[in-house]
C-alpha cells in the first residue's frame, strides 16, 4: 500500500475516527493525539492492511482501544478532576441557568460520557455515524441480537438520565 | 405523521429500527415546530446531529500529511550507507589485526633483549 491508496483508503474515516476518540476522550486536544498514533501505526504497518477485510473496522478498533487504554492511565487524575469540577458545578449553577445547560448538548456529552463503554461505542456508531448491524457487528466482534439489546439499553438510558436531569414528570 | 414517529420512537428505543427509519426520526426532529408532547426527545437527535459534524481541525490534517510523507528513519539506511558500513567495520578489523601485531612484537623485543 503507498501513500496514495493510504490517503484514499484511510484518510477519508479520519473524521470517524477523530469522533470516536473525542467520544471516550472529551477533549480536542487529546482526541487529535490518538488519532494520529492510530494513523501512524496504520502507516507503519501498511504492508497487512490488506490482510484485513476491512481497515475501517480495524481502525475503528485500534481507536477505541488505544482511548480506553490512555483512560485507564489517566483514571485517577480524571477521577478527582471531575469530582473536584462537579462540586464546583452544583453549587454555583442556578437552577435557571441548569435548565439552560440541560437543554443544550453539553449535557448530552456528558450524559453519553456516563454509559458504560460498550453501550456509548455501540451507541454512537448507530446514532453518530449510522452504522448498519454488520458493521457494528465488524468493529465489536459482538452478534446482532447482542448489539440491538445494548443499543435498546443504551438509547433508553440516555433519555431516562436525560429526563432525570430536566425533571420532566414521569411519563409524558 | 405524529402518530407514524411515536411508532419509531418505541421501535427506535427498542433497538428495533432500520437504518431508514432511524433517518425519517433525524429528520422530523431537525424541524423546528415539534408537538409538545415530542419536544423531550428531540435533545438526544440534536445531539446526535451536532457530535456527527465534528472533525479533526484543519491544522492536525496538515501536519499528518507532512509526517506522512516525510521518510521514515528505518528506511533511510541505503545500500551506499551499508557499504560505507562494511569498509568501516573492515577496515577497524585490519587495523585491530597489525596493533596486536604490533603490540606482541614490540614486548617481545622488549622482554627478550
Amino acid at each position: 500500500m503507498d501513500l496514495q491508496v493510504f490517503k484514499q483508503r484511510i484518510l477519508p474515516v479520519q473524521g470517524r475516527l477523530f469522533r470516536l476518540a473525542q467520544l471516550f476522550l472529551r477533549n480536542r486536544e487529546e482526541a487529535e493525539d490518538a488519532l494520529q498514533d492510530v494513523l501512524l501505526r496504520l502507516w507503519t504497518n501498511r504492508q497487512q492492511l490488506d490482510a484485513y477485510h476491512s481497515v475501517e473496522a480495524l481502525a475503528v478498533q485500534m481507536t477505541k482501544n488505544l482511548c480506553l487504554d490512555r483512560l485507564k492511565a489517566h483514571n485517577k487524575r480524571k477521577v478527582a478532576d471531575d469530582s473536584a469540577l462537579l462540586g464546583i458545578a452544583t453549587e454555583e449553577i442556578s437552577p435557571y441557568r441548569r435548565v439552560e445547560v440541560a437543554d443544550s448538548n453539553e449535557l448530552l456529552k456528558q450524559l453519553m460520557d456516563e454509559l458504560p463503554d460498550q453501550q456509548k461505542l455501540v451507541l454512537h456508531l448507530r446514532d453518530v455515524e449510522e452504522y448498519s448491524f454488520d458493521e457494528i457487528e465488524q468493529v465489536t466482534g459482538l452478534s446482532v441480537n447482542n448489539i440491538r439489546v445494548i443499543l435498546s439499553r443504551a438509547r433508553q438510558r440516555l433519555r431516562d438520565n436525560y429526563l432525570k436531569v430536566n425533571d420532566y414528570e414521569s411519563g409524558h | 405523521m405524529n402518530q407514524d414517529i411515536e411508532q419509531l420512537l418505541e421501535k427506535y428505543y427498542e433497538g428495533e429500527t432500520s437504518l431508514q427509519e432511524e433517518k425519517q426520526l433525524r429528520q422530523f426532529f431537525q424541524q423546528e415546530n415539534i408537538p409538545q408532547h415530542l419536544q423531550s426527545h428531540a435533545a438526544q437527535f440534536r445531539y446526535f446531529a451536532s457530535a456527527r459534524t465534528q472533525h479533526p481541525s484543519i491544522a492536525f490534517t496538515n501536519q499528518l500529511a507532512t509526517k506522512l510523507s516525510a521518510p521514515e528513519p528505518g528506511r533511510v539506511i541505503s545500500l551506499t550507507t551499508w557499504s560505507l558500513r562494511l569498509a568501516a567495520s573492515v577496515a577497524l578489523l585490519i587495523l585491530g589485526f597489525y596493533a596486536g601485531l604490533f603490540y606482541t612484537h614490540w614486548r617481545t623485543d622488549s622482554t627478550g633483549g
